[in-house]
């Protein structure tokens, strides 16, 4: 079987994100509910459709590819692995 | 090529043979156009598994830009990782260094804290560890991009021979490359490169 996987990677609180930090002074700024917004955090997003058996092997497997391939550093990023939203069984013709 | 009595070639990276060289160049330019991060896709390929054979045989290996990138994403240079600039910006301009360590096949020619000029050209150099490591060669006098205790190279963990920075030796290694005001910065790690395989180091 087939499962979507998201995996969401960005930089560790400790190190400084100047994107995410652009689009909070120039974009965020700039709209009417400004004040409601405290942070703002940009990062990469990669979407797996991998075979497995179960949803919980699907994300295994990506976890490891990318600790292995080092999608991710994790000298200075995070990393979250979960099964994409909504993801379901493949229906054939669909 | 032949470079301060160096006979050099740009060699192609699927005919790379680390054996038929006495020290390796990775020059600083684009490699995979950065998809996924400066390096990360380089790092993995045969070229560099050339790369880390000779690293570990004790030759002078000098990264360069996107050079020092792959070292880097290769996890040559310890817990350090070199990030998107603090301006969010390709930064492209002449810089002050200051060498830090002598003690390398590639700075051996240098006073301890010479300060030279070179040219940076990066979106991706800033400088990020846990802590400071006791690896800095070089250290920017002006911080072009963000990095943590101005650190603009490293060798790599435990070894001497390997080094990367950002700022290009390479575009500073004569009179003739240097805008006015600024001189050819680069040209003692060349000289320190022909010491070093002339009389080790």
């Amino acid at each position: 079987m087939n499962y979507k996987v998201e995996v969401i990677i960005r930089n560790k609180k400790v190190a400084r994100d100047p994107e995410g930090e652009t689009i909070k002074k120039e974009l965020v700024a700039r709209s009417s509910l400004a004040n409601k917004v405290k942070d703002v955090r940009s990062g990469k997003w990669l979407l797996f459709e991998v075979e497995a058996q179960s949803p919980e092997e699907a994300v295994k497997t990506v976890e490891k590819i990318c600790r292995e391939m080092r999608i991710y550093n994790p000298v200075v990023h995070e990393m979250e692995v979960r099964t994409h939203q909504g993801s379901r069984p493949e229906v054939p013709g669909h | 090529m032949n470079l301060y009595g160096m006979q050099g070639e740009v060699v192609w990276y699927k005919e790379f043979r680390q054996t038929d060289w006495d020290a390796v160049v990775l020059a600083g330019g684009f490699s995979y156009a950065d998809r996924l991060r400066a390096g990360v896709i380089a790092s993995v390929t045969k070229a560099m598994d050339e790369v880390v054979e000779a690293a570990e045989e004790g030759k002078p290996v000098l990264g360069i830009c996107n050079g020092f990138q792959m070292l880097v994403e290769r996890g040559l240079m310890g817990d350090v990782a070199l990030l998107h600039n603090a301006n969010n910006r390709f930064v492209c301009k002449w810089i002050k260094v200051k060498v830090v360590n002598t003690r390398t096949p590639w700075t051996l020619d240098y006073e301890q804290g010479e300060v030279v000029d070179m040219p940076v050209a990066h979106a991706e150099g800033r400088f990020f560890s846990e802590r400071e490591p006791d690896s800095v060669v070089f250290k920017y006098i002006e911080n072009p991009n963000g990095s943590l205790w101005d650190v603009a190279g490293v060798h790599a963990a435990g070894r001497r021979n390997v080094v990367g920075l950002m700022p290009h030796p390479e575009r500073a290694a004569e009179d003739v490359l240097a805008p006015p005001g600024r001189g050819p910065g680069g040209s003692k790690v060349w000289t320190s490169l022909r010491k070093a395989l002339k009389s080790g180091w």
